[in-house]
């Protein structure tokens, strides 16, 4: 069984340049934010395979307008999680 | 929070069962003015109204951003004085994420929603022992200090 520490070091790899062979991307050099997605992808990489094959993760579906938002929120009876993000 | 903490499958779960996510732009005009944006990442917890009840900025972990969305939520209905429904929040925080930064706070809160749903003031006193015996350095504490007395 792979542990955490296997992952880390496998993503360390990749971003030595050597690229991923999950993914067949190239390596990653420097950028602390695709280092961090690569190791994240790794855990759900061996998540999935305690899970038998399946990867659990989705995506959030944001919504972008505070309108629409508001609506749902009153239809759903829910609070609002607003994020304000600097898209780089 | 894109690399880490939003990809989490706890916090995607946690998010789509509780929560109306909304992103939008540091500088997207007039929410940034609105709310007085300065930094990124903020995070807000608005009620289906659109009244603000809770804050944080700066990145926050998986093991974090849930007891702090679940503090704001606990917030939101304290505030729209669902006193039952604040003290649920605040205890599944405390139950799942002692550990948590947001956990003093929901001691605190727990304490006021409880006082404020009976009049009794017992669970405020109850509120600064938890606080004194299990977070002696949170500011909580201090600011609980004066239900000693109760």
């Amino acid at each position: 069984m792979e542990s955490i520490y296997d992952v880390r070091f496998r993503t360390l790899t990749i971003h030595r340049g050597q690229g991923s062979e999950r993914t067949g991307k190239p390596g990653v050099g420097a950028n602390p934010a695709l280092f961090w997605q690569e190791w994240y992808d790794g855990l759900l990489e061996t998540k999935s395979e305690k899970k038998g094959g399946i990867v659990m993760a989705e995506n959030i579906k944001w919504e972008t307008e505070i309108a629409a938002a508001l609506v749902r929120a009153r239809l759903e009876k829910k609070p609002v999680l607003l994020d304000f993000f600097n898209p780089g | 929070m894109d690399a880490v903490t939003y990809p989490n499958d706890r916090v995607i779960l946690f998010i789509t069962e509780n929560m109306i996510p909304l992103r939008v732009a540091f500088d997207a005009q007039p929410l940034s003015a609105d709310f007085n944006i300065k930094w990124t990442p903020a995070i807000i917890t608005l009620d289906p109204d659109g009244n603000e009840h809770h804050r944080t900025v700066g990145f926050l972990a998986p093991q974090e951003l849930i007891p702090s969305l679940l503090l704001g939520i606990g917030k939101s209905y304290f505030e729209t004085d669902q006193f039952d429904e604040a003290i649920g929040s605040l205890e599944r925080l405390l139950g799942e994420y002692p550990e948590s930064g947001s956990a003093p706070e929901a001691i605190y809160l727990r304490g006021v929603c409880r006082y404020k749903s009976t009049q009794n003031p017992e669970p405020l006193k109850a509120a600064y022992e938890q606080l004194t015996a299990e977070y002696p350095s949170s500011e909580w504490t201090k600011r609980a200090y004066p239900y000693r007395l109760l």
